[in-house]
């Protein structure tokens, strides 16, 4: 027994220094992220300037980081959140105020981006990067591309395509592709964008985010939904990797960085903010994430060629057709209780 | 005096094991129960009040298709697995002690390596770029247009895979301590091998089979990881449900509903064990009578 | 001792151990294989991805939150579930019986049953999830597997040599020291290794509870094979295969030293 209880002593005390060696270090930035969206050499230049360590975790869909946050998860400085689950989250009192007088370098955000947003005073958020959803394909396979939602449609490639795992995302293409609105609240329009996922959904591999990327480059998959900057960056390694704003729109979403009430460094957040906003910080993390990133004099100062990209920025035509992504209120009800329908047939 | 201080001996010592696990196993799973009482609002918080809506959503006809699927895959796994481990179990008795042990070892290593690590190698096995795929296919054993991941016979295959060693372990030690001197028994009074087979050795380690069949047959049933990673869009299972509805779908109590259910089946199939181990008791008891 | 006369269980053993390794060896193949994605085909071989691991910050934390609470859980849990597993063999009043119930109930609950009540129950005391909670859990699964271990060796423990040394006139504390544990030592230390294995193994449990900064190794591994260089699991996959190894045969060793009963 005795030996037990040392035994037992020992340990504890052992585990005991280590969690506090480990915090007696430098200050920690808890950053929570989309995969491959973030500079690993901009973080580094961070962590040197400011003598911290930057830890990053991953989400790969709003709904999943919304739900851990709301279970409690706490410890994250700064979240990127889409604008659209900000806002839920700011009504739900999660989000922390910003304090503008830490974060001088945004006046270089660009107006016109900003009043598309719910919360265009920058209250609790500031604009990260410009986001678009589309197809990724493998250009050498699938040589009768379309520029089109209904690829998925096609029976020809079943089994080797994916769409996002995201009930909004899925929606809006079906709903596109019917001639609706992405942000459509309509019953009937809803139903029929339903409908017709279910049929998609034959060909499907699976509902994915980052298996998709790692499945077109290594072949797996021919055709996926995905993210522009995602399917941009895969494709400057892997020629054979194209990517094509469908024809009938898409939806646009601008993504935020939040602080969290709970955050544990809100100073060496609002640090980070301001550091990203740099201009030149933000060009190079533009050319490496491929997103445009609404920072003026940032954008003076990325190459042409990648201005010129429709997957970087979109075409005027494009731009028309394509809506920013709202959040529904009360109707995102009807939308998962159908995204779950879809899921578990 | 000697009395008191037993009761009081037996405090200390059962104590700490039995307060940790009441407040950190006792008390968990009753509030699962008790939060799938509650409503939860669309962002995700959960309500005051009592409701049976949640439970009354499990009975929904799509919900069905997952209870069925989720059912028979962990059905069909645990034949799979039985079937399999009853040959091995009785291979390795009738082997010399140290190929036993070296084969022991070699069934415990898989069962001990990280659980991730090995639907990770199926995946690279059955990659559809992969080699596998290629022979199957220049063998005609599969068309050019059949994937090998992403349905559920994989779930099916990995699922055996994952748990075969829970089926073999027990089934392997019932095995061990059956007297084979009943089927040389058996043997002089006629009885062919066949017969001998299933009406004694099965009867006789049947401890082992029903404890073998359940501790497949119940992580199988909360099997969620496995169905996610291979399974592709139509596998989903009650475990990916429950991890779904906590994770992503913001609806935490719909989840402990289905947990709450998930979690009564199992103690009802636990309860039912224990029932026939005391029948079995009574049963052995005059049998061994007999014998001596 | 019998023999076998019938070729199926050979088959089918063989047939069996093919199946348990097969991916294993593919996963090794794959992790001597330079090639990014699985389906490039054979480059030669390589260290390449051995090295990459051992310079991956991420998972050298992820290593270290690991061992942290796997060290830590073991301990706990080796205490309550030696005490767990005397109360249970001494005493056969109604509380050992509800006793052992909830310990092998708690065997029995599958993983996500198991993480949602410990995430539930820590989100309704607004505990911050984190190494503390994952913690917790662990020492909540690990206790019961002591228990059964060490109830194992306790039912071949011959209590005469307590009586004995009794008589002979020695008190409690050189008993337990000196009597009682070198003799069922083995499966104390048993446990203890299947329950540091099982820990470190866990996954869905720790996904449940675990909190910013608390990853450990299971799911840094399920997030890399989400979202990062998923080949860098196959050099991971070895190296943990190899330790497991070496874990089982000492496992195997401690507890047959007495019977030839093996686990």
């Amino acid at each position: 027994m005795k030996i037990l209880f040392k035994l037992l002593k020992m340990s504890l005390c052992l585990s005991l220094l280590l969690t506090v060696s480990c915090s007696a270090q430098k200050k920690t930035l808890y950053l929570y992220n989309w995969a491959d969206y973030l500079s690993p050499q901009l973080v580094k230049d961070f962590e040197e300037k400011n003598n911290c360590r930057v830890v990053i975790s991953y989400f790969d869909s709003n709904e999943s980081m919304y739900a851990k946050m709301k279970a409690g998860a706490q410890g994250y400085d700064l979240i990127f959140p889409t604008s659209y689950i900000a806002a839920v989250m700011a009504k739900q009192n999660m989000l922390m105020p910003l304090d503008k007088s830490k974060i001088p370098n945004v006046k270089y955000m660009m107006p016109d981006i900003l009043e598309k947003l719910e919360d265009s005073k920058m209250e609790y958020s500031v604009p990260y990067a410009v986001t678009f959803s589309g197809i990724g394909y493998n250009n050498e396979v699938v040589t009768d591309f379309k520029p089109s939602w209904g690829m998925f449609g096609s029976k020809k490639y079943a089994g080797r395509m994916t769409m996002l795992n995201d009930v909004r995302q899925t929606f809006g293409a079906a709903l596109k592709y019917l001639g609706y609105s992405f942000n459509s609240t309509n019953d009937k329009e809803v139903e029929a964008a339903r409908n017709l996922l279910m049929e998609w959904k034959k060909n499907l591999a699976s509902f994915t985010v980052d298996d998709a990327k790692l499945g077109i480059a290594s072949k797996d998959f021919m055709v996926i939904q995905g993210y522009n900057g995602d399917i941009l960056q895969i494709g400057k390694e892997k020629k054979y990797v194209s990517f094509s704003v469908p024809e009938e729109g898409t939806a646009l979403a601008v993504d935020l960085m939040v602080i969290p009430a709970s955050a544990k460094n809100p100073e060496l957040a609002h640090e980070f903010i301001n550091y990203m906003q740099d201009p030149e910080v933000c060009a190079q993390n533009m050319v490496f994430i491929n997103y445009l990133m609404p920072n003026t004099a940032a954008a003076k100062l990325i190459p042409q060629e990648l201005k010129d990209n429709p997957s970087f920025m979109m075409k005027p035509e494009v731009f028309q057709k394509s809506e920013v992504l709202r959040d529904l209120g009360d109707y995102n009800q009807t939308y998962i209780k159908y995204w779950n329908l879809i899921k578990a047939k | 005096m000697k009395k008191l201080s037993k009761a009081v001996n037996e405090m200390i010592i059962s104590a700490p094991s039995l307060l940790w696990l009441t407040v950190f196993f006792l008390i968990p799973s009753v509030s699962v129960l008790l939060i799938s009482m509650h409503p939860a609002d669309q962002y995700g918080n959960i309500m005051s009040g009592f409701t049976a809506d949640n439970f009354r959503r499990l009975l929904e006809p799509v919900y069905m298709k997952i209870i069925w699927r989720t059912l028979w895959v962990s059905a069909v796994s645990t034949i799979i697995c039985v079937v399999l481990a009853i040959p091995v179990a009785y291979y390795m008795i009738a082997c010399k002690e140290s190929l036993k042990k070296c084969l022991l070892i070699l069934i415990i290593v898989p069962f001990w390596t990280n659980f991730l690590i090995r639907v990770f190698a199926w995946k690279a096995v059955l990659n559809p770029e992969g080699p596998l795929r290629h022979w199957l296919i220049q063998l005609h054993i599969i068309s050019p247009d059949t994937l090998l991941l992403y349905n559920p016979y994989v779930v099916l295959l990995v699922i055996v895979y994952t748990y075969l060693p829970f089926a073999i372990l027990p089934i392997f030690a019932a095995a061990d301590k059956f007297d084979f001197s009943l089927m040389e028994a058996a043997y002089d009074l006629g009885a062919t091998r066949t017969k001998a087979f299933f009406k004694i050795f099965l009867p006789g380690i049947s401890s082992g089979i029903t404890a073998g069949t359940l501790m497949v047959f119940i992580p199988a049933l909360g099997s969620y990881v496995i169905p996610e990673m291979v399974g592709g869009t139509s596998c989903d299972m009650v475990g990916n449900l429950i991890a779904e509805r906590v994770l992503v779908g913001r609806n935490i109590p719909e989840a402990s509903a289905w947990a709450s259910v998930l979690l009564l089946v199992i103690l009802g199939l636990l309860g039912l064990r224990l029932t026939v181990i005391i029948i079995n008791n009574f049963r052995l008891k005059p049998w061994n009578n007999e014998k001596v | 001792m019998k023999k076998c006369k019938s070729k199926i269980p050979f088959f089918a053993t063989l047939g069996i151990m093919l199946l348990f390794y097969l991916p294993m060896l593919v996963v090794a193949l794959d992790s001597f294989n330079p090639g990014r994605y699985s389906g490039s085909g054979w480059n030669g071989f390589s260290m390449r991805w051995y090295v990459k691991l051992v310079q991956d910050q991420d998972v050298i934390s992820a290593l270290m939150n690991s061992l942290i609470i796997g060290l830590s859980a073991t301990a706990t849990a080796v205490v309550l579930g030696t005490l767990a597993a005397f109360a249970i063999h001494l005493y056969t009043d109604r509380v050992q019986k509800v006793h052992r119930l909830m310990i092998i109930t708690q065997l029995g609950i599958p993983d996500i049953l198991m993480g949602i009540s410990l995430l539930l129950f820590f989100i309704s005391l607004k505990l911050e999830l984190g190494l503390f909670t994952i913690f917790l859990a662990h020492v909540t699964f690990c206790t019961s597997f002591v228990a059964m271990t060490v109830l194992a060796r306790l039912q071949d423990f011959d209590f005469s040599t307590v009586e004995a040394a009794r008589d002979l006139g020695a008190g409690w504390a050189i008993i337990i020291r000196r009597v009682i544990i070198p003799q069922i030592a083995p499966g104390i230390i048993a446990g203890a290794l299947l329950a540091f294995t099982i820990s470190i193994d866990d996954f869905v449990i720790t996904y449940f509870v675990y909190g910013p900064g608390s990853t450990t190794l299971s799911v840094y591994i399920y997030s890399m094979m989400k979202h990062g260089t998923p080949v860098i699991i196959n050099a991971l996959s070895v190296i943990l295969i190899i330790v497991t190894f070496i874990m089982a045969y000492a496992i195997n060793k401690l507890m047959s030293r007495k019977n030839e009963n093996i686990v």
